[in-house]
């Protein structure tokens, strides 16, 4: 489908309602034919409307929403639909071209001053795609400044893409969170992984959808996104899509670990991470090598995280003070993971006593402490790893704080929080222990003192025990009297 | 727990209404919706399940269409289809914004639990569970609450609700098609999206009264519309290619023309008459004749050359009708002010129902005539 000549910038339409009185084409750009821009109204008619969804006893619609098509000619459209015009029959406005001009920019391009909810009564243009170049810094930014409240919502995305399970995902977000930013976010982690110099990752999305089970959803329709963004479930209808429901319930198995891992990795240094992610990757081109390649390195260096059943301080090595505790780095070469397994100061500062915690009420001698006045998870969780007659108060201020530690945006936060949850099932299974053993004690009372009452109640005048003589005839009962 | 085996033997051919392929009906292999995954996977039971708790199971439970031509994408059809005869397929067409989401969502609302619905001895039920869960989530609730519809997605191609009717000891299937306007027209999927006009079994046609009547257009439908204020086109090139698109012998098809909004004319004779009268549960072959004589007699003043006036020669049997889905135009905060009060949008139905055999007797068997 050639629409115009391939060297010519990107172009623009816009969709409204037409003087027929249908949704259809009501400008483009000069770059294009009036048969391109019906082309493309064919193209778009399925995407192009912006239909509320039912949540709770609402109907919601987002003020706008993006959508990015790739199809299979090569030509691609970043679609901005509007929640201006008439309900359904809303305005949009369109940026078509090929898709390796539009792909590069497709994600950052919310914030470009030129996106028209409304007919602008002027003629459109071509774009040039060379004038977004700041608008790519500009969202990054953006991004990463939000980069914490998406932290379990993208913690489960990355981890679901790293799965291979599927190619097009649904996700699940709610109505307060920006699909774009949580989309951003996946692909400066999974782009460096998942994209090559031979092989592109494609990352087209749509951040507004009211249903999945739509044919234009299906990811056998010509151009349908990878990434397709709902705020509640349908009820009815199959979808093709795997289904990422971005909750805050983590995933604990070696995928979200090995997740965990690359998001903080990405975290600590943007810049640096995708050469980080490709210096170990390099002349593999397949995706799913790519990332087999980086999950064996990462297994390698983290063994606790691929046996997340039993508590990580039983798989922490043995060692004596003064050793460092060091893991091997994710990205083998490279520095370590996080700060957990740098070693901890062979002699803590001497330092005032530190605040008591919230909802604690504790004060204990002060450990080394990292920014913001907290102490590293490692001094903490090895507190309450060797800390064997700890009481329950302790106990509970220490896994407090290792909860400050998990929703501070640090790099401690990941370990942090894999071993909270260790530390807290071993504490469960403790207290089952506990109980079972009291209940255990509770049964043998109960058995003891039955057995006790039935030896006094049953038998009022007890049974001489009857010896057998060798004759065969029985003693007869002496009476208990003797001496007779 | 097993699996579920055979209800019944695979007796009678069925037409699916989604793809239109025929074949026998099988219910060996049931399937259970997952609303979270958003899949259908065997369903499974206990192997005392019978009697009414086996009925009220089946109600859940999707056959998965063989679509023995295999041009069509996976889709899943009741397993109580084959309890049923085959559907009567509803069709409803007009041009783009003309009301047709609103007036089938009033009519089945009036179907599912109207009193017009039980003066007449109609009663319905949703076919489809899981369908019906989502029709009213996305139609039936909002209008209910006085809020605007959306106008309808483009290339959906299938059912939008599926209900047992049931009068006296006629009980049938009953399945509404509603595609957005501009589907008609769009030559995407070489029409797949509006195939089901070829397993029509009755056409709605839906006009609405401010597009032909510009002068009565209130002060809202110009808000929403500002092609309203231009001069009236006779042409309606979405209905003309629905009706090419129907199969040979599409005359003797059972067809009403439904005038929307017709609220609008309530101050203008003869429709302020129509638009306020009650049939009182009887049905009347005469008076279904009258008023399509009074809505032809309206067209014909206000544009000679309307569509609906070229519907109601083309069909052998055709009734015209004055119906309004929500009593008034739609604020700016695409709310009814007033709240939904539909009217006469039954009467519509009551005239296909009588064509189609739904509704028997001599007095039906006059109606469109």
């Amino acid at each position: 489908m050639t629409y115009y000549d391939q060297d010519a910038s990107v172009e623009q339409i816009l969709f409204g309602l037409t003087p027929k009185g249908g949704l259809g084409v009501k400008k483009y750009s000069v770059g294009l034919t009036p048969d391109a821009a019906d082309k493309w109204d064919n193209r778009l008619s399925s995407y192009n409307r912006l239909s509320p969804t039912a949540i709770g006893q609402k109907q919601w619609v987002p003020d706008r929403a993006f959508s990015y098509f790739e199809f299979a000619d090569g030509w691609a459209a970043l679609l901005a639909r509007f929640n201006t015009g008439e309900s359904g029959r809303n305005n949009s406005h369109a940026l078509v071209g090929p898709s390796p001009a539009l792909g590069a920019y497709a994600m950052f391009l919310s914030g470009w001053d030129r996106w028209y909810d409304r007919d602008p009564g002027h003629t459109l243009g071509s774009v040039s795609p060379y004038d977004w170049q700041h608008l790519v810094t500009t969202w990054t930014d953006h991004v990463r400044i939000r980069a914490r409240d998406h932290r379990a919502a993208l913690n489960s995305l990355v981890r679901e893409v790293l799965l291979g399970e599927a190619e097009h995902y649904t996700v699940l977000t709610d109505t307060d969170s920006d699909p774009l930013v949580l989309l951003t976010l996946a692909r400066s982690v999974l782009d460096p992984v998942l994209s090559s110099q031979a092989q592109r990752f494609s990352w087209t999305f749509s951040t507004y959808e009211r249903s999945d089970t739509d044919p234009e959803a299906s990811p056998y329709a010509d151009g349908s996104p990878r990434f397709w963004c709902l705020r509640s479930l349908p009820t009815s209808g199959q979808s093709g899509r795997r289904r990422v429901l971005v909750d805050p319930t983590v995933e604990d198995d070696l995928h979200a670990g090995f997740a965990a891992e690359l998001i903080t990795q990405y975290l600590n240094d943007p810049s640096r991470y995708p050469q980080l992610v490709e210096d170990q990757l390099a002349g593999i081109t397949d995706a799913r090598t790519r990332i087999a390649k980086l999950l064996t390195n990462f297994e390698k260096g983290q063994p606790h995280i691929s046996r997340p059943a039993e508590p990580v301080v039983n798989h922490l090595p043995a060692r004596t003070p003064d050793q460092p505790r060091v893991a091997a780095p994710v990205l083998a070469g490279q520095r370590g993971p996080t700060e957990v397994y740098t070693p901890p100061p062979a002699v803590p500062p001497a330092a005032p006593r530190r605040p008591s915690y919230p909802g604690g009420g504790r004060v204990t001698e002060e450990k080394p402490r990292k920014r913001g006045g907290q102490r590293p998870a490692h001094v903490v969780f090895e507190e309450l790893g060797d800390g064997r007659n700890l009481d329950p108060d302790q106990r509970s201020d220490l896994i407090g704080e290792l909860r400050v530690l998990w929703q501070t945006n640090d790099p401690y936060e990941h370990n942090a929080r894999l071993m909270m949850l260790h530390f807290e099932k071993r504490v469960t299974r403790l207290e089952i222990v506990i109980l079972l053993v009291m209940a255990a004690a509770v049964l043998i009372t109960s058995l003891a003192v039955v057995t006790a009452q039935r030896e006094i109640t049953v038998p009022t005048q007890p049974t001489a025990p009857v010896s057998v003589p060798a004759n065969g005839t029985p003693q007869s009962p002496t009476g208990g009297g003797g001496g007779q | 727990m097993v699996a579920v085996t055979s209800a019944k033997p695979p007796a009678r051919r069925v037409k699916c209404p989604v793809c239109l392929d025929e074949y026998a009906w099988d219910e060996r292999e049931v399937l259970e919706y997952s609303v979270k995954d958003g899949k259908y996977n065997p369903a499974r039971r206990p192997a005392g399940l019978r009697g009414a708790k086996l009925d009220d199971a089946r109600r859940r439970w999707y056959v998965k269409c063989p679509n023995p031509s295999q041009d069509s994408a996976n889709h899943y059809l009741p397993a109580t289809l084959g309890d049923f005869a085959d559907p009567l397929v509803v069709a409803l067409v007009g041009r783009p914004r003309s009301g047709k989401t609103h007036l089938v969502v009033a009519m089945i609302r009036e179907l599912l639990g109207g009193v017009s619905a039980g003066e007449h001895g109609l009663r319905a039920e949703a076919l489809d569970y899981y369908q019906h869960v989502t029709f009213k989530r996305n139609f039936l609730d909002p209008f209910e609450r006085g809020s605007r519809l959306p106008g309808t997605r483009g290339g959906s191609g299938t059912y939008l609700e599926w209900l047992v009717v049931q009068r006296g000891n006629v009980k049938r299937p009953l399945v509404f098609f509603d595609v957005a306007g501009e589907d008609f027209r769009d030559p995407a999927e070489n029409g797949r999206h509006t195939r089901f006009l070829v397993n029509a079994g009755a056409l709605l046609f839906v006009e609405d009264a401010p597009w032909i009547f510009r002068s009565l257009a209130e002060e809202q439908d110009l808000r929403v519309d500002e092609t309203l204020s231009l001069p009236a086109g006779a042409s309606n090139e979405w209905v003309q290619e629905a009706v090419s698109r129907l199969p040979a012998g599409r005359e003797s098809l059972p067809a009403v023309v439904a005038l929307t909004k017709s609220d609008r004319l309530r101050y203008m004779t003869p429709a302020d008459r129509w638009i306020r009268e009650r049939s009182g549960g009887l049905l009347s072959a005469d008076r279904m004749l009258t008023e399509s004589r009074d809505v032809y007699g309206l067209l014909h003043s206000a544009n000679a050359n309307s569509i609906a006036m070229r519907l109601y020669s083309e069909f052998q049997r055709c009734t015209m009708h004055f119906v309004s889905a929500t009593g008034g135009a739609v604020a700016e905060d695409d709310t009814f002010p007033a709240g939904i009060r539909p009217a006469r949008v039954l009467v519509p139905l009551l005239a296909l129902f009588a064509m189609a055999g739904l509704i028997t007797g001599p007095e039906a068997e006059r109606v469109g005539r």
